[in-house]
């Protein structure tokens, strides 16, 4: 109510262009939002699928504990299709020791297959060995560092339940996490999507954990955005490991601390990459 | 007799909703990457999901919360808009191995991206003689005119257009997006400490209206 009658006493000449720019900006934040969320989607229900799937064949028989423990890691690790699944599947992780769990989760994100073969296609096997690089150390030293820190078993979305609960559980969270993320690099996009960036490694990193784009689609985003190699690493790096999707998914399943080491650790190997780039 | 709907049913049948809308509105292939069928088939999961769950807690009958969040993700899904704008505006005067091959999976505009990669590769080989492609024209604003084709990796959010930079014989009033065929003469320019590839003293032609 104040706003509203603070705003009828200024003029509509000088009210109403700036109302319009922000309305603008606001709606294209919003349909960039809905894309990336229908974009995703796919991949958010194959990693609940795979959750609930894990879960499902651990409550048979101590024979195939084997398979449902090691089953969430190399979908995590190997198959992920987009690191967008892992929003879904982070959360049978839990079960997990934690340097596996934290290996897998990096790891995962940083260099899936899909994300490899874009960046070997796009960026050229020099950016790919410094991706290799910097995503094994980011997921060594947060492994390393989880390790130090309090063993905390805890309930997945999956826990004791039936596929379909699991799956809609699982589905349902990573839907809402995916949410939170996109809408700040839908934000980003809209209010800096069109910035002429530099060659400075500490900007592509901000704007790789900004922009948060798919594990597929970064290596076509650095191409664009950054001319210099070490620049376009800084980018795909943070995109996937200090990008605020990641951290949004770490601080929902393992908790504060464990999202803020692993902030610590990517930055040990996107600092690592970078000075095997600039060689 | 409704049953309050749990946040897990509400954020699922949104989602679906939004899926079934958009593909309703003709939107989801400017949205998204993925083809038809894989959208519609997420769709059915989530969906299928939802009545598996109402199902199990007899809770037979769809109530009007769920109904309200159906018509909430349709609706924003139905006013989606089918040509959104990629976030750089700036057309990419540069291949990109895996760009071709993207947009080379649309069967469109394969001698756009034949030329570009031709010269990204070996530049001598274009660079003074006269092509002809197609793509889309984008009028000129604060930056020259340029034909293009837009790809689009994951989704809009992360869509480019690429393509060349256009100056014409004679003044043009084509519209925006319209699909074009440009011939002209291939130079390479600096701007902004960036070699961007122009065609000069070009011909636009129409290809066919929208």
């Amino acid at each position: 109510m104040v706003l509203v009658a603070a705003m009828a006493l200024v003029p509509p000449p000088r009210v109403l262009p700036p109302a319009a720019a922000v309305c603008v900006e606001v709606t294209k934040a919003w349909f960039y939002f809905c894309s990336m969320l229908l974009g995703a989607s796919p991949f958010l229900a194959f990693g609940a699928l795979a959750a609930a799937a894990a879960a499902k064949v651990a409550a048979h028989p101590p024979s195939r504990a084997i398979f449902a423990r090691w089953f969430p890691v190399v979908i995590a690790v190997a198959a992920p299709c987009c690191d967008c699944s892992i929003n879904a599947l982070a959360a049978s992780l839990r079960t997990l020791s934690p340097r596996l769990a934290a290996f897998s989760l990096v790891w995962g994100s940083c260099c899936n297959p899909p994300a490899l073969v874009a960046t070997a296609l796009i960026l050229g096997p020099r950016v790919l060995v410094c991706r290799i690089i910097a995503g094994a150390v980011a997921a060594a030293v947060t492994a390393l560092t989880w390790s130090r820190l309090p063993l905390q078993h805890r309930e997945t979305d999956c826990a004791h339940r039936g596929v379909v609960e699991s799956f809609a559980r699982s589905a349902s969270a990573a839907v809402v996490s995916f949410s939170a993320a996109a809408a700040v690099s839908a934000a980003a996009l809209a209010l800096f999507g069109n910035l002429a960036l530099g060659p400075n490694v500490f900007i592509a990193a901000a704007a790789g954990a900004l922009l948060s784009p798919c594990s597929s689609a970064d290596a076509m985003l650095a191409s664009v955005l950054f001319r210099q190699s070490t620049a376009q690493l800084a980018f795909v790096v943070a995109a996937q490991c200090i990008d605020v999707r990641q951290m949004v998914v770490l601080y929902r399943c393992f908790g504060a601390s464990h999202a803020h080491r692993a902030v610590a650790a990517a930055a040990v190997g996107l600092v690592l990459g970078c000075l095997c780039a600039s060689y | 007799m409704g049953v309050c709907v749990p946040a897990t049913d509400a954020v699922l049948v949104v989602l679906a909703g939004m899926i079934a809308g958009s593909v309703l509105g003709r939107s989801i292939s400017g949205l998204v990457a993925e083809p038809l069928w894989i959208m519609l088939l997420v769709g059915a999961v989530l969906a299928g999901a939802v009545l598996g769950r109402a199902r199990t807690s007899s809770a037979v009958n769809p109530t009007f919360t769920c109904v309200v969040c159906l018509l909430v993700g349709l609706a924003s899904g139905v006013l989606l808009p089918a040509d959104l704008p990629p976030p750089r505006t700036v057309v990419s005067t540069h291949a990109v191995a895996a760009v071709t091959l993207l947009g080379a999976a649309s069967a469109r505009s394969s001698d756009l991206f034949a030329a570009l990669q031709t010269l990204d590769e070996h530049p001598e080989q274009l660079v003074g003689r006269r092509i002809a492609i197609s793509g889309l024209w984008h009028p000129q604003t604060e930056r020259p005119a340029s034909v293009a084709q837009r790809v689009m990796a994951c989704c809009a959010a992360d869509a480019i257009d690429v393509g060349f930079d256009v100056i014409p014989r004679r003044q043009s009033h084509i519209g925006a997006l319209t699909p074009v065929r440009v011939n002209g003469i291939v130079h390479a320019v600096m701007i902004e400490s960036e070699v961007r590839y122009q065609l000069d003293d070009a011909t636009v032609t129409v290809l066919r209206h929208r």
